[in-house]
């Protein structure tokens, strides 16, 4: 009688070579869809505590040295930010979409930041004040 | 005689921990960044327009006077605690935006995170922040 041998079964693997261009993809998704944050000086945010959530596309920052900044380009003034917003926020008539994420150093005083503040309500814009969370 | 010639193997290169590199490369990513605050106290302040400012002139309309060292109810100083009890008090009985309305006038030494917390009251209070116009 014939005996036939076991085949040897071929051994059993995840194949993962795939792995790594997914991995790959991840990384270059995140790359590609992340913005960088510009600050030019120190930031201290205020505390406050746990309010709303902006989803706002503009951002005015201003440092504890005092300068100023909109969406990481340089101001020289408020007058300028004013400008340069008025051109972004024309022609949005949803208050939500005028919103302008405001970033202050929590310890600069009222007369360097009560300009940026009519500034940003000049030209339209809904001030949406940055802060930590206590 | 025969002779035979071993095969030599294929070369190829390793892949197989380069998967393991890129999830590392994410996971330090991932763990390493911070993600962009978003918490807001928002305000839609108009200035304050002439009716507002009578009023104020008329002690119809609640101005808030703030300086570093001390936040004052239309002249009277009130500790920052009590600021929201006490403008919900004046507010009561209120419905209009407009009669809600508060002025803040801020000194020049008025930090950013004194005013946040006096706004915040405010707001809390149910108050509708006017921006006071400069003189």
């Amino acid at each position: 009688m014939k005996i036939r041998r076991k085949r040897k079964e071929p051994v059993k693997e995840t194949q993962m070579v795939s792995l790594a261009d997914i991995a790959f993809l991840i990384i270059f998704f995140f790359m590609l869809s992340s913005t960088f944050m510009n600050e030019h000086g120190t930031m201290t945010l205020p505390l406050l505590p746990k309010g709303t959530e902006t989803t706002s596309a503009f951002t005015a920052s201003l440092d504890s040295e005092g300068h100023l900044s909109l969406d990481g380009q340089a101001m020289g003034s408020p007058a300028d930010l004013e400008n340069a917003l008025r051109s972004k926020i024309t022609g949005r008539t949803n208050p939500k979409d005028c919103e302008v994420r405001f970033r202050c150093d929590k310890s600069q005083t009222y007369k360097v930041y009560r300009p940026v503040y009519e500034a940003i309500a000049n030209a339209g814009g809904v001030i949406a004040i940055i802060h930590e969370v206590k | 005689m025969n002779i035979r010639r071993r095969k030599t193997p294929e070369p190829h290169i390793p892949f197989i921990s380069l998967a393991d590199i890129a999830w590392q490369v994410i996971i330090f990513f991932l763990v390493a960044s911070t993600f962009a605050m978003n918490h807001s106290l928002n305000l839609d302040m108009p200035a304050a327009n002439e009716k507002q400012q009578a009023n104020a002139q008329t002690a119809k309309t609640i101005t808030v006077q703030a300086t570093e060292n001390q936040v004052m109810i239309d002249g009277k100083p009130v500790p920052l605690e009590r600021l929201q009890a006490r403008i919900a008090e004046l507010l009561k009985g209120k419905k209009s935006e407009q009669d809600r309305a508060v002025i803040i006038e801020g000194k020049q030494d008025l930090t950013f995170q004194r005013d946040v917390e006096i706004m915040y009251a405010i707001q809390r209070a149910g108050g509708v922040l006017v921006m006071e116009e400069e003189k």
